[in-house]
């Protein structure tokens, strides 16, 4: 008898005698298979294995199974389900301490109550980080075999770390991780350094030899010993400053590390520029810095928030304190002793005109190949996802065929600028074009919208991502309009102004385009921020959560959902024109399906009805194919993008169904749906049930009213 | 009229709010509602009530544009306007009449707050579009005062203001039904249909409920027609009642003809043959 027919025998005496033991093991196996960490595991390794086959070699057309077969091998599979296994741990340890709902400062706080619990989670981190960098290691040069003992050699190195904590932490757990610092640093050091010792070491295996290794970790430990500074300053700072003067460190903080930031930064362009005589050259030079241009990047992305975020936080302030008797009549929503919630969002505030500062300095210091990427890859799909952020995120209407809007816009504009085979009346600058674009656009979809959105969520599905497929075989087939699958007979011209004596062109470089469509969707993220907040956007949220509910308070749920499709049109369309004029040459091509499903995906991922979301979304999954392919990437290919994208939401969907960064609203309702409270379903509109009887949806009732096989739900 | 409620003009017959002729109501072979007429006048508190599956939730729908019956009509007269027939509106366009309702089982929009909630009802009649929202224009910016304070007020009225920023999923029931009494008031109506409010709650909850549906009628000026099961609310809200059972009005009459009208009493607690067991509270 096994341990476990034991273990289940002494656990359910009360079962009778005479069932087989083997159904009494795979009754206890399947209770085990529902919980939720058994199901989290398998979804881990699953996705381990998964990734295993998708990073794998590739097949030869004489052997075409061998790089399936070659992907599962022993010793890669065994790592990559180890990382399977540690992503599961980690994640399984983060699911523990509570999740995502408490507060960042008072885990900070508790983490460092919760010794043991944190040294569980940093050995899972510090796992994960060899695992990975040996995966990425072997992946991207695979011939180097001496990698893999480096690996466990960086692993040990960390476990030595851990040690010093462990014995030492009963007396003062800080000291005693600073030392454990100090040994990783020291091991950073041996590793880089040539002298006696570390040349001992290295022949009797201890320590590596390898300047980039021996850097690497010698900046990462700096990093976890300034990162526990910080901690520890921020956990000074609450407890024992008051708001005024902890505001005025949080800012000089914020200003050091702007400047480290800018100096990493500058070191790295100087480096690159070799002109040896700036300062932070010298800097580098003596290896106070490491001239790294992302890790620059980021110290002053951080330190920008925090400038901000007390400089919007004293300007809120002096305005309320200078305009005293105004501040009286602010109150006005004060009524019956309780405040409408108006609070001000400093954070958010400060990320957003940080972000927006990262926006308007990084391109600056691309080379033009990333600044075209940023562009026509980038910047145009921030403005489509923004879109049909109101259509799927606000109005919950899911629309397939989004592209098709876009396509619209390109073509009027290519129509318009005399670029297609048929001429226009009167010839145009781009600029002149956008009005038309969007009537056109919005025409288009009130017209598609208004008999569809009649439709429940997945027709509507159906019959847009149709209209998607339509413009585009019209596109293609439609030789003597559009110019065919060739594209374009002309050339479409970029923008330009010639206005009251203002001539300016959007030729040359591609950076003057990316300022205007930024600042376009500066004003598009206003205005839907607006619109959301505004009347119109609880409409629409009423409309998602409960349309019968909403049709009972006078709300027309026909025109509100019109007006998002007709809003995301014309935001598509809009985006058109400057996708036109950039390419200034269109193909069928660029108006596939799958383009549609691209921008869905950017939506979902970066969190539904949420514009930041959007951009974020937008930015991120555009970006990165773009930078792995500049960079040359061993294996990735263009085609392989919608194999990780599927993977990404499989595992998004699992783990944070809501989006990077969801909206307020959408994230109560997934939480309520989870809970079988609400009624949200997904972008497909709320789905009744009728357990109740008395409210069917009123075009369900009004359709199967005369239906003779229809039971009335008062039939009980 | 009896003595339910003191103080308080009875209405005056002609008056009359909605008004039911021979409404007829099948969903295939089931007829759910089968010729029934009734009147509601303008300023009184009319109770429907009836056994489970007598049509009473079937007749909101149609009154307020849900289903649409097959026969008969169904007529709105506002107080000022003309008279206008419901058979064949849209429930939204009903509710721009002047008709509001709330439902049996509670339906907010459960991730917005109480006061959006709420919010939601007041701003449906206003102006603001797409374009004035986007832009903030003056007028956008007026109406949103606007519909604040008055939701505020609502709030008040039901005695929901120390809950206003609350999620309104995470109210206990009986907050859910004035919210949703808070939410339909919101809509400026001259109708208010109440689907068994008092479903749910507890005695002290009934009480003030009561206190509320009465308020509503002599604070508001707004008629109340109520589908209840708990007898004690209708018998000391109501002033009329109309006693529904498979789909036909039974009775009806002042609550006190009511509690002695033996074919009611037949209906609810079965006539000596019937196995019927339903609704057997308080009567």
């Amino acid at each position: 008898m096994t341990p476990t027919g034991l273990h289940t025998e002494a656990r359910s005496g009360a079962r009778p005698l005479n069932e087989p033991r083997r159904a009494q093991v795979s009754k206890q196996l399947s209770r085990l298979m529902a919980t939720a960490a058994a199901r989290r595991l398998g979804i881990c390794l699953l996705a381990a294995v998964i990734l295993a086959i998708v990073t794998g070699p590739p097949g030869t057309n004489a052997a075409p199974t061998s790089g399936f077969t070659g992907s599962l091998q022993f010793p890669r599979l065994f790592w990559f389900l180890g990382a399977g296994g540690v992503i599961f741990a980690v994640v399984s340890i983060s699911q523990g301490f509570g999740g995502p709902t408490t507060s960042a400062v008072s885990r900070v706080r508790s983490e460092i109550v919760r010794v043991t619990a944190q040294r569980t989670m940093r050995l899972a981190l510090y796992a994960a980080i060899v695992a990975i960098g040996f995966i990425w290691v072997s992946w991207i040069s695979p011939k180097d075999t001496w990698k893999p003992g480096v690996c466990i050699e960086v692993g040990c190195a960390f476990a030595a770390m851990e040690l010093v904590v462990y014995l030492f932490e009963s007396q003062s757990l800080r000291i005693a991780r600073l030392g454990g610092y100090a040994l990783l640093a020291l091991y950073g050091v041996l590793a880089w350094m040539h002298n006696p010792v570390s040349k001992y070491l290295n022949t009797i295996g201890a320590v590596p030899h390898s300047r980039t290794l021996g850097l690497l970790l010698l900046w990462l430990a700096l990093g976890l010993a300034a990162l526990e500074g910080l901690l520890f300053g921020l956990a000074f700072v609450h407890r024992h400053v008051d708001t005024q003067r902890g505001r005025r460190l949080f800012r000089l903080g914020g200003v050091v590390l702007l400047v480290y930031g800018w100096l990493m930064w500058t070191t790295w362009s100087a480096w690159r520029a070799s002109t040896p005589h700036s300062v932070a050259h010298w800097f580098a030079s003596v290896h106070v810095l490491p001239h790294s241009r992302t890790a620059g990047l980021v110290v002053m992305a951080i330190g920008a928030v925090v400038v901000v975020y007390v400089l919007v936080a004293v300007a809120v302030d002096l305005v309320r304190a200078l305009s005293g008797s105004a501040s009286k009549q602010g109150n006005r929503f004060e009524f019956a002793g309780i405040t409408k919630q108006t609070k001000f969002a400093y954070g958010k505030t400060a990320i957003t005109i940080a972000a927006l500062l990262v926006a308007i300095q990084w391109p600056l210091h691309m080379d033009p190949g990333i600044q075209s990427i940023l562009t026509t890859q980038v910047a145009i799909y921030v403005l489509l996802s923004m879109g049909l952020n109101v259509v799927v995120g606000f109005a919950g209407l899911l629309d397939l065929g989004y592209i098709a809007f876009w396509a619209i816009g390109s073509y009027t504009t290519a129509y318009f600028t005399g670029a297609l085979p048929i001429q226009p009346p009167f010839i145009l600058n781009p600029f002149w074009i956008i009005p038309f674009a969007i009537v056109a656009a919005m025409l288009t979809g009130v017209l598609i919208g208004t008999p569809t959105l009649r439709l429940r969520g997945d027709y509507l599905a159906i019959v847009t991502l149709g209209f998607g497929e339509i413009i585009e075989i019209v596109a293609n087939n439609l030789h003597g309009v559009t110019g065919g699958p060739a594209g374009t007979p002309g050339v479409i011209p970029q923008f330009s102004v010639h206005l009251l004596g203002v001539n300016y062109g959007w030729t040359g470089t591609v950076l003057p385009y990316y300022y205007l469509i930024l600042g376009v969707a500066v004003v598009f993220m206003v205005g839907f921020s607006f619109l959301e907040q505004s009347r119109v956007g609880r409409s629409w949220t009423a409309i998602r959560e409960d349309e019968v509910a909403a049709d009972s308070v006078g709300i027309n749920s026909l025109k509100y959902k019109v007006m998002a499709f007709a809003i995301g049109a014309s935001t598509s369309g809009f985006a058109g024109v400057f996708f036109a004029s950039q390419v200034q040459s269109l193909v069928p091509n660029d108006f596939i399906v799958q383009t549609s499903i691209l921008v869905l995906v950017f939506v979902i991922f970066g969190g539904m009805g949420s514009i930041a979301g959007a951009v974020i979304g937008a930015s991120l999954i555009q970006w990165l194919p773009q930078y792995l392919q500049v960079h040359s990437f061993q294996d990735y290919q263009f085609q392989d993008e919608f194999i990780y994208l599927g993977a990404l939401l499989v595992l998004m969907m699992i783990f944070r169904p809501q989006g990077i960064v969801p909206s307020r609203r959408r994230r109560r309702e997934i939480l309520l749906t989870e809970e079988g409270v609400g009624h949200s379903e997904s972008p497909g509109g709320p789905v009744r049930s009728t357990s109740m009887g008395e409210t069917l949806p009123s075009s369900y009732g009004r359709l199967s009213l005369d239906e003779p096989g229809y039971i009335g739900p008062e039939t009980e | 009229m009896t003595d339910a409620t003191p103080g308080i003009a009875p209405a005056t017959t002609d008056d009359v709010v909605f008004s039911v002729q021979h409404v007829t109501l099948r969903f295939g072979g089931v007829t759910s509602l089968s010729d029934v007429s009734l009147s509601l006048n303008r300023g009184e508190i009319l109770s429907i009530i009836g056994p489970n599956g007598a049509g009473k939730t079937s007749l909101f729908n149609c009154l307020t544009g849900v289903y649409t019956p097959q026969e008969g009509s169904i007529i709105f007269t506002p107080e000022h306007g003309h008279a206008v027939s419901v058979v064949g509106r849209k429930p939204y366009k009903v509710n721009r009449l002047g008709v509001a309702r709330t439902f049996q089982t509670s339906r907010m929009f459960s991730a917005l707050t109480t006061f959006e909630n709420v919010k939601i009802g007041v701003e449906s009649k206003q102006h603001t579009g797409a374009i004035g929202a986007m832009l903030r224009l003056p007028r956008t910016r007026r109406e949103e005062h606007e519909s604040d304070l008055k939701t505020l007020e609502l709030l008040k009225f039901v005695g929901l203001t120390k809950r206003a920023n609350e999620i309104s999923s995470s109210l206990p029931y009986g907050d859910r039904r004035r919210l949703e009494i808070a939410r339909a008031l919101g809509t400026n109506p001259e109708v208010l249909l109440l689907d068994e409010p008092a479903a749910g709650t507890n005695p002290a909850e009934k009480v003030e409920l009561a206190e509320l549906i009465r308020n509503v009628r002599t604070q508001l000026g707004v008629t109340v027609l109520l589908i209840e099961h708990d007898m004690k609310l209708v018998m000391s809200v109501a002033e009329r009642i109309i006693v529904l059972n498979f789909g036909q009005v039974i009775a009806q009459g002042s609550p006190a003809e009511i509690q002695r009208n033996t074919v009611v009493i037949n209906a609810y607690l079965g006539a000596p043959d019937s196995d019927e067991d339903n609704g057997t509270e308080a009567l």
